[in-house]
């Protein structure tokens, strides 16, 4: 019996730079969207409100906002 | 969410004193830098300042698209990590209200203590200011005595721990002169 030829192949699968940038980019931007939404409900909840937490809120959306377009700038 | 009784009033927020974050801040600026000047550095060399000098087109030439997605990528990350860190310390905090202390000990994202004591089971507050660091910054520990609980209250690297002492002895006297005359 030849084993040459096999009944049936593997379908390839075919990893290019671009599918991995596209994968971390949604897995990061998945990630960032859950830790955000845990984070705010942290500080609305127990955060007594304030100054120092209203500035950290929008300084942090804002950043995050920044750097999310930058990588998706850096996608295209 | 705190849960104050009718009429109470609170009257301080003590949280730890911002000197205990500053090594999270540190680890954070060195973790956005290192890796950008490392790519510099390792792929331009010398051509650094030749690039530098050519303003937001040298620097635009310097960093390509893909540079720009792992970068902001890793920045997004350390972004979020810092938050999770400074959450953790912001909702660390001690209420002193015109009746008792509440504790909140925040240990991680979904455990939380919330202890009470009322002023009458204080018995005593001493301050600790160890080393160089806590004197010049003014940040101490606080160790609040208290009867019928199993553990006392200990406020680690609190701002201003003198202060807060007075305060609550204060409170405390407040307390017990009004508790006194009350029929």
């Amino acid at each position: 019996m030849e084993f040459t030829n096999l009944p049936f192949t593997f379908p390839a699968i075919e990893i290019s730079g671009d599918s991995i940038a596209n994968l971390a980019f949604f897995l990061v931007a998945f990630f960032a969207g859950v830790a955000s939404a845990i984070l705010f409900f942290h500080w609305h909840k127990y955060g007594l409100g304030g100054k120092i937490l209203k500035t950290m809120e929008v300084l942090y959306f804002g950043v995050a906002v920044i750097l999310l377009c930058g990588a998706f700038l850096g996608l295209n | 969410m705190i849960k104050l009784e009718d009429g109470e009033k609170i009257i301080m927020v003590a949280r730890r004193h911002w000197f205990v974050i500053l090594p999270k801040i540190l680890g954070f600026v060195f973790g956005a830098f290192i890796p950008l000047l490392l790519y510099v550095f390792l792929f331009y060399g010398s051509q650094f300042q030749y690039y530098f000098e050519l303003g937001v087109g040298g620097i635009e030439r310097l960093l390509p698209e893909r540079v720009l997605l792992w970068y902001s990528l890793w920045l997004l990350l350390l972004w979020i990590i810092f938050f999770i860190e400074w959450t953790d310390y912001y909702l660390d905090l001690w209420v002193v209200t015109d009746r008792r202390i509440l504790d909140v000990e925040q240990k991680g994202f979904f455990h939380r203590e919330v202890t009470s004591f009322g002023f009458r089971q204080i018995q005593d507050i001493t301050v600790e200011t160890r080393g160089l660091l806590e004197t010049f910054f003014k940040f101490g520990t606080l160790h609040i005595q208290t009867a019928g609980h199993d553990r006392d209250i200990i406020i680690k690297d609190a701002a201003n721990p003198e202060a807060v002492r007075s305060l609550i002895l204060d409170l405390a006297r407040k307390y017990e002169f009004s508790a006194d005359k009350q029929p």
